[in-house]
Protein backbone atom coordinates (compact mmCIF):
# COMPACT_ATOMS: atom_id res chain seq x y z
CA UNK A 1 0.00 0.00 0.00
CA UNK A 2 2.74 2.42 1.03
CA UNK A 3 4.74 1.65 -2.07
CA UNK A 4 1.82 2.78 -4.18
CA UNK A 5 1.46 6.11 -2.42
CA UNK A 6 4.37 7.87 -4.17
CA UNK A 7 3.26 7.22 -7.77
CA UNK A 8 -0.30 8.16 -6.85
CA UNK A 9 0.92 11.48 -5.49
CA UNK A 10 2.94 12.05 -8.66
CA UNK A 11 -0.13 11.38 -10.81
CA UNK A 12 -2.27 13.69 -8.66
CA UNK A 13 0.33 16.46 -8.91
CA UNK A 14 0.52 15.92 -12.66
CA UNK A 15 -3.26 16.15 -12.99
CA UNK A 16 -3.26 19.41 -11.02
CA UNK A 17 -0.52 20.80 -13.25
CA UNK A 18 -2.48 19.90 -16.38
CA UNK A 19 -5.60 21.49 -14.86
CA UNK A 20 -3.69 24.74 -14.20
CA UNK A 21 -2.19 24.71 -17.67
CA UNK A 22 -5.53 24.16 -19.39
CA UNK A 23 -7.24 26.78 -17.23
CA UNK A 24 -4.50 29.25 -18.11
CA UNK A 25 -4.82 28.36 -21.77
CA UNK A 26 -8.53 29.24 -21.64
CA UNK A 27 -7.67 32.61 -20.10
CA UNK A 28 -5.05 33.22 -22.79
CA UNK A 29 -7.58 32.37 -25.48
CA UNK A 30 -9.77 35.18 -24.10
CA UNK A 31 -12.69 32.84 -23.53
CA UNK A 32 -15.33 34.98 -21.80
CA UNK A 33 -16.48 31.93 -19.83
CA UNK A 34 -12.95 30.81 -18.88
CA UNK A 35 -13.59 31.09 -15.15
CA UNK A 36 -16.75 28.97 -15.48
CA UNK A 37 -15.60 26.37 -17.97
CA UNK A 38 -12.42 25.53 -16.13
CA UNK A 39 -11.57 27.72 -13.12
CA UNK A 40 -8.20 27.47 -11.41
CA UNK A 41 -8.17 24.67 -8.81
CA UNK A 42 -7.36 27.01 -5.93
CA UNK A 43 -10.45 29.09 -6.72
CA UNK A 44 -12.60 25.95 -6.44
CA UNK A 45 -10.85 25.00 -3.23
CA UNK A 46 -11.53 28.50 -1.90
CA UNK A 47 -15.27 27.85 -2.26
CA UNK A 48 -15.05 24.96 0.17
CA UNK A 49 -13.37 27.21 2.73
CA UNK A 50 -15.57 30.23 2.11
CA UNK A 51 -18.99 28.57 2.06
CA UNK A 52 -18.74 25.36 4.09
CA UNK A 53 -22.26 25.71 5.49
CA UNK A 54 -24.01 26.16 2.15
CA UNK A 55 -22.21 23.17 0.71
CA UNK A 56 -22.80 20.99 3.76
CA UNK A 57 -26.47 21.87 3.85
CA UNK A 58 -26.93 21.07 0.16
CA UNK A 59 -24.96 17.84 0.47
CA UNK A 60 -27.07 16.76 3.41
CA UNK A 61 -30.33 17.59 1.60
CA UNK A 62 -29.39 15.28 -1.27
CA UNK A 63 -27.38 12.65 0.59
CA UNK A 64 -29.75 12.03 3.50
CA UNK A 65 -32.67 11.19 1.22
CA UNK A 66 -30.41 9.15 -1.04
CA UNK A 67 -29.25 7.07 1.91
CA UNK A 68 -32.78 6.56 3.26
CA UNK A 69 -33.99 5.60 -0.19
CA UNK A 70 -31.04 3.26 -0.58
CA UNK A 71 -31.90 1.50 2.69
CA UNK A 72 -35.60 1.25 1.88
CA UNK A 73 -34.99 0.07 -1.68
CA UNK A 74 -32.56 -2.57 -0.46
CA UNK A 75 -34.95 -3.82 2.23
CA UNK A 76 -37.91 -4.09 -0.16
CA UNK A 77 -35.70 -5.72 -2.78
CA UNK A 78 -34.48 -8.36 -0.33
CA UNK A 79 -38.02 -9.10 0.81
CA UNK A 80 -39.20 -9.52 -2.75
CA UNK A 81 -36.22 -11.81 -3.39
CA UNK A 82 -37.27 -14.08 -0.55
CA UNK A 83 -40.82 -14.18 -1.91
CA UNK A 84 -39.54 -14.99 -5.39
CA UNK A 85 -37.29 -17.71 -3.99
CA UNK A 86 -40.17 -19.20 -2.02
CA UNK A 87 -42.73 -19.17 -4.82
CA UNK A 88 -41.64 -19.77 -8.39
CA UNK A 89 -44.81 -18.27 -9.87
CA UNK A 90 -44.01 -14.91 -8.28
CA UNK A 91 -40.56 -15.00 -9.85
CA UNK A 92 -41.82 -15.86 -13.34
CA UNK A 93 -44.45 -13.11 -13.10
CA UNK A 94 -42.26 -10.33 -11.70
CA UNK A 95 -38.84 -11.03 -13.20
CA UNK A 96 -39.59 -9.83 -16.76
CA UNK A 97 -40.61 -6.44 -15.38
CA UNK A 98 -37.48 -6.17 -13.26
CA UNK A 99 -35.39 -6.82 -16.37
CA UNK A 100 -37.52 -4.48 -18.46
CA UNK A 101 -37.03 -1.68 -15.93
CA UNK A 102 -33.30 -1.79 -16.65
CA UNK A 103 -33.92 -0.72 -20.24
CA UNK A 104 -36.12 2.23 -19.32
CA UNK A 105 -34.78 5.61 -18.17
CA UNK A 106 -36.58 5.59 -14.81
CA UNK A 107 -35.16 9.04 -14.10
CA UNK A 108 -37.93 10.40 -16.33
CA UNK A 109 -40.31 9.49 -13.50
CA UNK A 110 -38.92 12.37 -11.41
CA UNK A 111 -41.29 15.09 -12.67
CA UNK A 112 -44.23 12.67 -12.63
CA UNK A 113 -43.60 11.55 -9.04
CA UNK A 114 -43.02 15.16 -8.02
CA UNK A 115 -46.40 16.10 -9.44
CA UNK A 116 -48.02 13.34 -7.37
CA UNK A 117 -46.35 13.71 -3.97
CA UNK A 118 -45.70 17.49 -4.28
CA UNK A 119 -42.67 17.24 -2.00
CA UNK A 120 -39.02 17.39 -3.02
CA UNK A 121 -37.68 15.33 -0.14
CA UNK A 122 -40.22 12.57 -0.67
CA UNK A 123 -39.48 12.55 -4.41
CA UNK A 124 -35.75 12.20 -3.73
CA UNK A 125 -36.38 9.36 -1.33
CA UNK A 126 -38.75 7.56 -3.68
CA UNK A 127 -36.41 7.94 -6.65
CA UNK A 128 -33.39 6.71 -4.70
CA UNK A 129 -35.39 3.76 -3.37
CA UNK A 130 -36.75 2.96 -6.82
CA UNK A 131 -33.37 2.93 -8.54
CA UNK A 132 -31.80 0.92 -5.72
CA UNK A 133 -34.64 -1.58 -5.66
CA UNK A 134 -34.24 -2.76 -9.25
CA UNK A 135 -30.47 -3.11 -9.13
CA UNK A 136 -30.41 -4.86 -5.76
CA UNK A 137 -33.30 -7.24 -6.42
CA UNK A 138 -31.80 -8.63 -9.61
CA UNK A 139 -28.35 -8.99 -8.09
CA UNK A 140 -29.60 -10.57 -4.86
CA UNK A 141 -31.88 -13.05 -6.61
CA UNK A 142 -29.06 -14.13 -8.89
CA UNK A 143 -26.93 -14.69 -5.78
CA UNK A 144 -29.62 -16.60 -3.90
CA UNK A 145 -30.02 -18.95 -6.85
CA UNK A 146 -26.30 -19.47 -7.41
CA UNK A 147 -25.95 -21.74 -4.38
CA UNK A 148 -23.74 -24.79 -4.72
CA UNK A 149 -25.88 -27.84 -5.56
CA UNK A 150 -23.96 -30.19 -3.30
CA UNK A 151 -24.37 -27.87 -0.35
CA UNK A 152 -28.10 -27.67 -1.01
CA UNK A 153 -28.32 -31.45 -1.08
CA UNK A 154 -26.45 -31.63 2.19
CA UNK A 155 -28.97 -29.25 3.77
CA UNK A 156 -31.79 -31.40 2.46
CA UNK A 157 -30.22 -34.55 3.85
CA UNK A 158 -29.93 -32.77 7.20
CA UNK A 159 -33.67 -32.11 6.96
CA UNK A 160 -33.06 -28.37 7.25
CA UNK A 161 -36.14 -26.20 6.85
CA UNK A 162 -36.51 -23.74 3.97
CA UNK A 163 -35.81 -20.84 6.30
CA UNK A 164 -32.73 -22.48 7.80
CA UNK A 165 -31.40 -23.25 4.34
CA UNK A 166 -31.80 -19.62 3.35
CA UNK A 167 -30.28 -18.29 6.54
CA UNK A 168 -27.34 -20.68 6.82
CA UNK A 169 -26.56 -21.38 3.18
CA UNK A 170 -28.28 -19.40 0.46
CA UNK A 171 -27.97 -15.96 2.03
CA UNK A 172 -24.27 -16.16 2.99
CA UNK A 173 -23.49 -17.63 -0.43
CA UNK A 174 -25.35 -14.80 -2.15
CA UNK A 175 -23.37 -12.02 -0.45
CA UNK A 176 -20.83 -11.46 -3.27
CA UNK A 177 -23.69 -10.94 -5.74
CA UNK A 178 -25.65 -8.78 -3.33
CA UNK A 179 -22.68 -6.53 -2.64
CA UNK A 180 -21.89 -6.26 -6.34
CA UNK A 181 -25.41 -4.92 -6.76
CA UNK A 182 -25.15 -2.60 -3.75
CA UNK A 183 -21.86 -1.23 -5.07
CA UNK A 184 -23.59 -0.15 -8.27
CA UNK A 185 -26.77 1.00 -6.53
CA UNK A 186 -25.08 3.26 -3.96
CA UNK A 187 -23.94 5.98 -6.41
CA UNK A 188 -27.15 5.46 -8.40
CA UNK A 189 -29.25 6.34 -5.36
CA UNK A 190 -27.34 9.62 -5.16
CA UNK A 191 -27.99 10.20 -8.87
CA UNK A 192 -31.67 9.62 -8.22
CA UNK A 193 -31.65 12.31 -5.53
CA UNK A 194 -29.53 14.77 -7.53
CA UNK A 195 -31.74 14.55 -10.59
CA UNK A 196 -34.66 15.72 -8.45
CA UNK A 197 -32.56 18.82 -7.64
CA UNK A 198 -31.63 19.27 -11.30
CA UNK A 199 -35.27 19.00 -12.33
CA UNK A 200 -36.55 21.82 -10.20
CA UNK A 201 -36.14 21.23 -6.45
CA UNK A 202 -35.22 24.24 -4.34
CA UNK A 203 -32.45 22.60 -2.28
CA UNK A 204 -29.67 20.08 -2.69
CA UNK A 205 -26.43 19.78 -4.63
CA UNK A 206 -28.13 19.80 -8.03
CA UNK A 207 -29.97 23.02 -7.18
CA UNK A 208 -26.68 24.56 -6.08
CA UNK A 209 -25.17 23.70 -9.47
CA UNK A 210 -28.10 25.14 -11.40
CA UNK A 211 -28.27 28.36 -9.39
CA UNK A 212 -24.51 28.78 -9.81
CA UNK A 213 -25.07 28.47 -13.56
CA UNK A 214 -27.74 31.15 -13.65
CA UNK A 215 -25.71 33.60 -11.57
CA UNK A 216 -22.94 33.63 -14.17
CA UNK A 217 -19.14 33.44 -14.01
CA UNK A 218 -18.95 35.05 -10.57
CA UNK A 219 -20.60 32.03 -8.99
CA UNK A 220 -19.26 29.38 -11.36
CA UNK A 221 -16.80 27.99 -8.86
CA UNK A 222 -19.81 27.03 -6.75
CA UNK A 223 -20.92 24.77 -9.61
CA UNK A 224 -17.50 23.18 -9.55
CA UNK A 225 -17.49 22.75 -5.79
CA UNK A 226 -20.93 21.10 -5.84
CA UNK A 227 -19.84 18.90 -8.72
CA UNK A 228 -16.67 17.78 -6.96
CA UNK A 229 -18.68 16.96 -3.85
CA UNK A 230 -21.23 14.94 -5.83
CA UNK A 231 -18.57 12.90 -7.61
CA UNK A 232 -16.63 12.35 -4.39
CA UNK A 233 -19.68 11.37 -2.34
CA UNK A 234 -20.88 8.94 -5.03
CA UNK A 235 -17.47 7.33 -5.15
CA UNK A 236 -17.28 7.33 -1.36
CA UNK A 237 -20.62 5.51 -1.06
CA UNK A 238 -19.41 2.83 -3.42
CA UNK A 239 -16.15 2.48 -1.46
CA UNK A 240 -18.15 2.27 1.75
CA UNK A 241 -20.04 -0.71 0.35
CA UNK A 242 -16.72 -2.41 -0.45
CA UNK A 243 -15.46 -1.78 3.08
CA UNK A 244 -18.64 -3.19 4.61
CA UNK A 245 -18.38 -6.19 2.32
CA UNK A 246 -14.86 -6.87 3.53
CA UNK A 247 -16.10 -6.81 7.13
CA UNK A 248 -19.18 -8.93 6.44
CA UNK A 249 -17.78 -11.53 4.06
CA UNK A 250 -13.99 -11.65 4.42
CA UNK A 251 -13.90 -15.18 2.98
CA UNK A 252 -14.45 -13.89 -0.54
CA UNK A 253 -11.70 -15.01 -2.93
CA UNK A 254 -11.48 -11.54 -4.44
CA UNK A 255 -10.16 -10.23 -1.13
CA UNK A 256 -7.92 -13.19 -0.48
CA UNK A 257 -6.07 -12.82 -3.75
CA UNK A 258 -5.30 -9.19 -3.17
CA UNK A 259 -1.53 -8.81 -3.16
CA UNK A 260 0.86 -6.25 -4.60
CA UNK A 261 1.82 -6.96 -8.16
CA UNK B 1 -39.72 -54.86 -38.27
CA UNK B 2 -36.47 -54.55 -36.37
CA UNK B 3 -36.06 -52.19 -33.44
CA UNK B 4 -33.95 -49.48 -35.14
CA UNK B 5 -36.45 -49.28 -37.96
CA UNK B 6 -39.29 -48.80 -35.57
CA UNK B 7 -37.41 -46.06 -33.81
CA UNK B 8 -36.95 -44.17 -37.04
CA UNK B 9 -40.35 -44.77 -38.53
CA UNK B 10 -42.16 -41.56 -39.49
CA UNK B 11 -44.79 -42.24 -36.87
CA UNK B 12 -42.28 -42.48 -34.05
CA UNK B 13 -40.57 -39.29 -35.16
CA UNK B 14 -43.88 -37.45 -35.32
CA UNK B 15 -44.82 -38.75 -31.90
CA UNK B 16 -41.54 -37.66 -30.39
CA UNK B 17 -41.85 -34.22 -31.96
CA UNK B 18 -45.37 -33.78 -30.66
CA UNK B 19 -44.25 -34.82 -27.21
CA UNK B 20 -41.36 -32.37 -27.26
CA UNK B 21 -43.68 -29.58 -28.39
CA UNK B 22 -46.08 -30.37 -25.55
CA UNK B 23 -43.17 -30.35 -23.13
CA UNK B 24 -42.04 -26.96 -24.40
CA UNK B 25 -45.51 -25.49 -24.00
CA UNK B 26 -45.83 -26.95 -20.51
CA UNK B 27 -42.58 -25.31 -19.38
CA UNK B 28 -43.00 -22.02 -21.20
CA UNK B 29 -46.69 -21.46 -20.47
CA UNK B 30 -46.27 -20.07 -16.94
CA UNK B 31 -43.41 -17.90 -18.17
CA UNK B 32 -45.82 -16.17 -20.55
CA UNK B 33 -49.03 -16.34 -18.56
CA UNK B 34 -47.58 -15.10 -15.24
CA UNK B 35 -46.31 -11.73 -16.47
CA UNK B 36 -49.41 -11.16 -18.63
CA UNK B 37 -51.75 -11.86 -15.72
CA UNK B 38 -49.73 -9.58 -13.44
CA UNK B 39 -49.85 -6.81 -16.07
CA UNK B 40 -53.60 -7.13 -16.58
CA UNK B 41 -54.28 -7.19 -12.83
CA UNK B 42 -52.12 -4.13 -12.14
CA UNK B 43 -53.55 -2.07 -14.99
CA UNK B 44 -57.13 -3.07 -14.21
CA UNK B 45 -56.67 -2.13 -10.55
CA UNK B 46 -55.19 1.19 -11.70
CA UNK B 47 -58.12 1.80 -14.04
CA UNK B 48 -60.65 0.93 -11.33
CA UNK B 49 -59.00 3.43 -8.99
CA UNK B 50 -57.70 0.88 -6.48
CA UNK B 51 -54.28 2.57 -6.22
CA UNK B 52 -55.88 6.01 -6.07
CA UNK B 53 -58.05 5.04 -3.12
CA UNK B 54 -55.30 3.02 -1.42
CA UNK B 55 -52.59 5.70 -1.56
CA UNK B 56 -54.77 8.78 -1.85
CA UNK B 57 -53.60 9.69 -5.36
CA UNK B 58 -55.62 12.26 -7.23
CA UNK B 59 -56.91 11.73 -10.73
CA UNK B 60 -55.38 14.93 -12.07
CA UNK B 61 -51.88 14.01 -10.82
CA UNK B 62 -51.96 10.29 -11.66
CA UNK B 63 -54.16 9.77 -14.73
CA UNK B 64 -55.99 6.51 -15.39
CA UNK B 65 -54.58 4.16 -18.04
CA UNK B 66 -57.50 4.96 -20.32
CA UNK B 67 -56.47 8.63 -20.35
CA UNK B 68 -52.82 7.74 -20.96
CA UNK B 69 -53.94 5.51 -23.82
CA UNK B 70 -56.07 8.32 -25.15
CA UNK B 71 -53.13 10.72 -24.98
CA UNK B 72 -50.95 8.13 -26.75
CA UNK B 73 -53.27 7.98 -29.74
CA UNK B 74 -54.42 11.60 -29.51
CA UNK B 75 -50.99 13.24 -29.64
CA UNK B 76 -49.19 10.52 -31.53
CA UNK B 77 -47.60 12.99 -33.94
CA UNK B 78 -46.17 15.10 -31.12
CA UNK B 79 -44.87 11.98 -29.37
CA UNK B 80 -43.20 10.55 -32.47
CA UNK B 81 -41.60 13.91 -33.23
CA UNK B 82 -40.31 14.21 -29.65
CA UNK B 83 -39.10 10.60 -29.75
CA UNK B 84 -37.00 11.26 -32.83
CA UNK B 85 -35.67 14.47 -31.28
CA UNK B 86 -34.60 12.51 -28.21
CA UNK B 87 -33.19 9.62 -30.19
CA UNK B 88 -30.80 11.61 -32.39
CA UNK B 89 -28.49 13.10 -29.71
CA UNK B 90 -28.81 9.93 -27.61
CA UNK B 91 -27.69 7.78 -30.52
CA UNK B 92 -24.94 10.23 -31.48
CA UNK B 93 -23.51 10.26 -27.96
CA UNK B 94 -23.94 6.50 -27.68
CA UNK B 95 -21.97 5.81 -30.85
CA UNK B 96 -19.33 8.37 -29.90
CA UNK B 97 -18.97 6.94 -26.39
CA UNK B 98 -18.84 3.39 -27.73
CA UNK B 99 -16.22 4.12 -30.40
CA UNK B 100 -14.05 6.23 -28.11
CA UNK B 101 -14.47 3.66 -25.35
CA UNK B 102 -13.42 0.77 -27.56
CA UNK B 103 -10.40 2.74 -28.78
CA UNK B 104 -9.55 3.53 -25.15
CA UNK B 105 -9.84 -0.11 -24.20
CA UNK B 106 -7.65 -1.05 -27.14
CA UNK B 107 -5.03 1.53 -26.17
CA UNK B 108 -5.03 0.24 -22.58
CA UNK B 109 -4.71 -3.37 -23.73
CA UNK B 110 -1.55 -2.67 -25.70
CA UNK B 111 0.07 -0.38 -23.12
CA UNK B 112 2.50 -1.50 -20.44
CA UNK B 113 0.94 -3.46 -17.55
CA UNK B 114 1.90 -0.85 -14.91
CA UNK B 115 0.25 1.92 -16.93
CA UNK B 116 -2.81 -0.22 -17.63
CA UNK B 117 -3.21 -1.09 -13.93
CA UNK B 118 -2.97 2.55 -12.91
CA UNK B 119 -5.54 3.65 -15.48
CA UNK B 120 -7.68 0.66 -14.58
CA UNK B 121 -7.79 1.77 -10.94
CA UNK B 122 -8.70 5.30 -11.95
CA UNK B 123 -11.35 3.93 -14.28
CA UNK B 124 -12.96 1.87 -11.52
CA UNK B 125 -13.14 5.01 -9.40
CA UNK B 126 -14.69 7.00 -12.25
CA UNK B 127 -17.26 4.26 -12.83
CA UNK B 128 -18.41 4.60 -9.22
CA UNK B 129 -19.04 8.31 -9.69
CA UNK B 130 -22.37 9.89 -10.62
CA UNK B 131 -21.15 11.29 -13.93
CA UNK B 132 -24.58 12.75 -14.60
CA UNK B 133 -23.56 15.50 -12.15
CA UNK B 134 -21.30 16.85 -14.91
CA UNK B 135 -24.32 17.68 -17.07
CA UNK B 136 -24.52 21.35 -15.95
CA UNK B 137 -20.83 21.77 -16.76
CA UNK B 138 -21.34 20.24 -20.19
CA UNK B 139 -24.01 22.87 -20.83
CA UNK B 140 -21.36 25.54 -20.14
CA UNK B 141 -18.92 23.94 -22.53
CA UNK B 142 -21.27 23.03 -25.34
CA UNK B 143 -24.19 25.44 -25.06
CA UNK B 144 -27.69 24.03 -24.92
CA UNK B 145 -28.16 22.14 -28.17
CA UNK B 146 -27.45 18.81 -29.73
CA UNK B 147 -23.70 18.87 -28.97
CA UNK B 148 -24.43 19.36 -25.27
CA UNK B 149 -26.82 16.38 -25.07
CA UNK B 150 -24.52 14.15 -27.08
CA UNK B 151 -21.58 15.18 -24.88
CA UNK B 152 -23.47 14.24 -21.71
CA UNK B 153 -24.30 10.85 -23.20
CA UNK B 154 -20.72 10.35 -24.37
CA UNK B 155 -19.16 10.97 -20.97
CA UNK B 156 -21.77 8.74 -19.34
CA UNK B 157 -21.25 5.76 -21.65
CA UNK B 158 -17.49 6.10 -22.17
CA UNK B 159 -16.05 4.74 -18.87
CA UNK B 160 -18.04 1.51 -18.88
CA UNK B 161 -17.16 0.95 -22.52
CA UNK B 162 -13.42 1.35 -21.89
CA UNK B 163 -13.52 -0.95 -18.92
CA UNK B 164 -15.44 -3.76 -20.64
CA UNK B 165 -13.44 -3.49 -23.87
CA UNK B 166 -10.19 -3.64 -21.91
CA UNK B 167 -11.40 -6.61 -19.87
CA UNK B 168 -12.50 -8.42 -23.00
CA UNK B 169 -9.31 -7.74 -24.93
CA UNK B 170 -7.03 -8.93 -22.12
CA UNK B 171 -9.10 -11.84 -20.86
CA UNK B 172 -7.46 -14.58 -22.92
CA UNK B 173 -6.74 -18.22 -22.43
CA UNK B 174 -2.96 -18.59 -22.07
CA UNK B 175 -3.07 -21.70 -24.26
CA UNK B 176 -4.60 -19.74 -27.12
CA UNK B 177 -1.85 -17.12 -26.83
CA UNK B 178 0.80 -19.85 -26.81
CA UNK B 179 -0.73 -21.42 -29.90
CA UNK B 180 -0.61 -18.08 -31.70
CA UNK B 181 3.03 -17.68 -30.67
CA UNK B 182 3.79 -21.17 -31.92
CA UNK B 183 2.16 -20.29 -35.23
CA UNK B 184 4.46 -17.27 -35.38
CA UNK B 185 1.48 -14.89 -35.51
CA UNK B 186 2.12 -11.15 -35.59
CA UNK B 187 0.64 -8.86 -32.93
CA UNK B 188 -1.89 -7.63 -35.45
CA UNK B 189 -2.96 -11.20 -36.23
CA UNK B 190 -3.31 -12.00 -32.53
CA UNK B 191 -5.48 -8.90 -32.17
CA UNK B 192 -7.64 -9.68 -35.19
CA UNK B 193 -8.06 -13.41 -34.78
CA UNK B 194 -8.01 -13.79 -31.02
CA UNK B 195 -8.41 -10.63 -28.96
CA UNK B 196 -11.20 -8.85 -30.82
CA UNK B 197 -13.49 -11.88 -31.25
CA UNK B 198 -12.83 -12.74 -27.61
CA UNK B 199 -13.75 -9.23 -26.51
CA UNK B 200 -17.07 -9.13 -28.35
CA UNK B 201 -19.27 -10.70 -25.64
CA UNK B 202 -18.13 -8.18 -23.01
CA UNK B 203 -18.32 -5.30 -25.49
CA UNK B 204 -21.94 -6.19 -26.14
CA UNK B 205 -22.63 -6.36 -22.42
CA UNK B 206 -21.37 -2.78 -22.20
CA UNK B 207 -23.34 -1.75 -25.28
CA UNK B 208 -26.55 -3.13 -23.77
CA UNK B 209 -25.92 -1.40 -20.45
CA UNK B 210 -25.16 1.89 -22.19
CA UNK B 211 -28.61 2.12 -23.81
CA UNK B 212 -30.36 3.23 -20.66
CA UNK B 213 -27.47 5.57 -19.79
CA UNK B 214 -27.82 7.26 -23.17
CA UNK B 215 -31.52 7.85 -22.62
CA UNK B 216 -31.04 9.03 -19.03
CA UNK B 217 -28.36 11.49 -20.14
CA UNK B 218 -30.51 12.87 -22.95
CA UNK B 219 -33.68 13.17 -20.89
CA UNK B 220 -31.94 15.00 -18.03
CA UNK B 221 -30.23 17.30 -20.54
CA UNK B 222 -33.56 18.04 -22.18
CA UNK B 223 -35.07 19.05 -18.87
CA UNK B 224 -32.00 21.12 -17.95
CA UNK B 225 -31.61 23.05 -21.17
CA UNK B 226 -33.99 22.09 -23.85
CA UNK B 227 -37.09 23.07 -25.68
CA UNK B 228 -37.59 19.72 -27.38
CA UNK B 229 -37.63 15.98 -26.87
CA UNK B 230 -39.50 13.53 -24.67
CA UNK B 231 -37.91 14.79 -21.44
CA UNK B 232 -39.02 18.33 -22.17
CA UNK B 233 -42.43 17.07 -23.27
CA UNK B 234 -42.97 15.45 -19.85
CA UNK B 235 -42.10 18.65 -17.97
CA UNK B 236 -44.01 20.83 -20.39
CA UNK B 237 -47.15 18.69 -20.29
CA UNK B 238 -47.04 18.69 -16.49
CA UNK B 239 -46.70 22.46 -16.46
CA UNK B 240 -49.94 22.72 -18.42
CA UNK B 241 -51.57 20.03 -16.21
CA UNK B 242 -51.83 17.60 -19.11
CA UNK B 243 -50.70 14.60 -17.06
CA UNK B 244 -52.09 12.17 -19.62
CA UNK B 245 -49.62 13.41 -22.21
CA UNK B 246 -46.76 13.43 -19.68
CA UNK B 247 -47.36 9.76 -18.90
CA UNK B 248 -47.77 8.99 -22.59
CA UNK B 249 -44.30 10.50 -23.11
CA UNK B 250 -42.97 8.16 -20.43
CA UNK B 251 -44.54 5.23 -22.28
CA UNK B 252 -42.83 6.45 -25.46
CA UNK B 253 -39.51 6.55 -23.59
CA UNK B 254 -40.07 3.00 -22.33
CA UNK B 255 -40.84 1.91 -25.88
CA UNK B 256 -37.69 3.61 -27.16
CA UNK B 257 -35.50 2.03 -24.46
CA UNK B 258 -36.79 -1.51 -24.89
CA UNK B 259 -36.69 -1.36 -28.70
CA UNK B 260 -33.15 -0.01 -28.73
CA UNK B 261 -32.03 -2.61 -26.21
CA UNK B 262 -33.74 -5.32 -28.22
CA UNK B 263 -31.98 -4.25 -31.42
CA UNK B 264 -28.59 -4.32 -29.68
CA UNK B 265 -29.39 -7.78 -28.30
CA UNK B 266 -30.41 -8.91 -31.79
CA UNK B 267 -27.16 -7.58 -33.23
CA UNK B 268 -25.32 -9.41 -30.47
CA UNK B 269 -26.98 -12.70 -31.37
CA UNK B 270 -25.98 -12.18 -34.99
CA UNK B 271 -22.40 -11.16 -34.23
CA UNK B 272 -21.63 -13.50 -31.34
CA UNK B 273 -23.69 -16.59 -32.10
CA UNK B 274 -21.34 -18.85 -30.14
CA UNK B 275 -22.25 -17.23 -26.87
Amino acid sequence: MRRRLAPTLVVAAGALAVWYALAHLLVLLDDPLATSKLPYPHLVAHRFVAYPETLLEATWASLSRALMGFAIGTAIGMLLCLLMLRAGWIETSVMPYLLLAQMIPLIALVPLIRAIVKNDDATRLLMAAFVTFFTVTIAALRGLKATDRNALELMRSLNASWFTTVRRLRFPASLPYLFAGLKIAAPLSLVGAIVVDLMGARTGLGFLMLSALTFGPQQATMLWAAMVITLAVGWGLSRLVVLVERKVSPWQPAFRQERPR
Amino acid sequence: MSAPDRLHSPDAVRLARAQRARERIRTSLPVVVGPVVLFVVMITAWQLGVWHRLFGFQEFTLPYPSRIGGALTGSLDTLVGALVTTLVPALLGYVLGAVLGMLGGLALSVSRPTVATRFGTALTAVQAMPILALAPLMSLWFGGGMAFKAAVVTIMTFPGMVSYAYKGLTNLEPEALELMAALNATRWQVLKELRIPGALPLVFTALRGAVVLALVGTVVSEVLHGRTGLGFLIVNALASFDTGEAWAALVALAFLGTTWYGLVALLERRTVPWR
